[in-house]
């Protein structure tokens, strides 16, 4: 377990940097995590994501299975990996606020 | 069929041949490798993705459909207890041309490819220390 500081705040991340605490989630988390992972700023297209995720996550409290997340959210896997370069788990999820997911993304 | 040698190069680096072709495979360096080659999971779910891709290839040749710029994007998500691949996705791209109508049909006859039929139905590996 680790700390990660994002605009003054500090939220505990587990060791593949995902969010302990999802409910401690806001933008300026997903913003911070995204300019770790490298992308440089988050687009509309992002967020369709990134918002498909959190709500699904907080209706089910899991992760969706990929191609949920693709049909849903309307984007290629091709896409997504384009959006999230570390991928739908290791990217999406953790920008999301998501933690780390079992089986699913 | 013929023989597939794995032989350690270093660590987790092993290199693979058979029929005279050579491929190599390694561990990331969060899983304690050198990433110098794809990992064997990585290789596998490519190996699932390439035969589909071959069995499509197939289908459109056997129908006198275009065949060319088939494509796959794949992706796994492993799983715990015991560690392995719990789900594998897969984006199939046909070929420009491709009827419409023939879409299902070749959708249906991509879980048919002997990778496929090898996933769905266990192996039996013999394994013994020579």
């Amino acid at each position: 377990m680790a700390d990660i500081e994002i605009n003054g705040q500090v939220y505990q991340i587990d060791e593949d940097g995902f969010m302990q605490e999802p409910d401690k989630w806001n933008e300026d988390v997903a913003k911070g995590f995204a300019k770790l992972e490298g992308i440089e700023s988050l687009t509309e297209d992002h967020w369709k994501v990134i918002n498909y995720l959190r709500d699904y996550y907080l209706k089910f409290q899991i992760a969706p299975m990929i191609r949920k997340l693709c049909k849903e959210s309307g984007f290629k896997l091709k896409e997504i990996y384009d959006l999230f370069p570390s991928g739908p788990a290791k990217g999406a999820c953790k920008l999301a606020g998501l933690p780390k997911p079992t089986g699913c993304v | 069929m013929d023989l597939i040698r794995v032989e350690q190069l270093a660590g987790q680096h092993f290199r693979v041949t058979v029929r005279g072709h050579v491929f190599e495979t390694d561990m990331s360096l969060a899983d304690h490798g050198n990433d110098a080659a794809p990992s064997p999971s990585e290789l596998l779910v490519g190996a699932l993705g390439a035969c589909m891709g071959m069995l499509v290839n197939r289908y459109c040749v056997n129908h006198e459909y275009p065949a060319e710029g088939i494509g796959l994007d794949m992706t796994f998500q492993l799983a715990d207890k015991p560690k392995r691949i719990a789900a594998i996705t897969a984006d199939l791209t046909l070929p420009e041309g491709f009827p419409e109508d023939r879409r299902e049909a070749v959708q249906r006859a991509v879980h048919s490819c002997v990778v496929h039929n090898t996933l769905d139905v266990k192996p039996e590996i013999d394994l013994d220390v020579v």
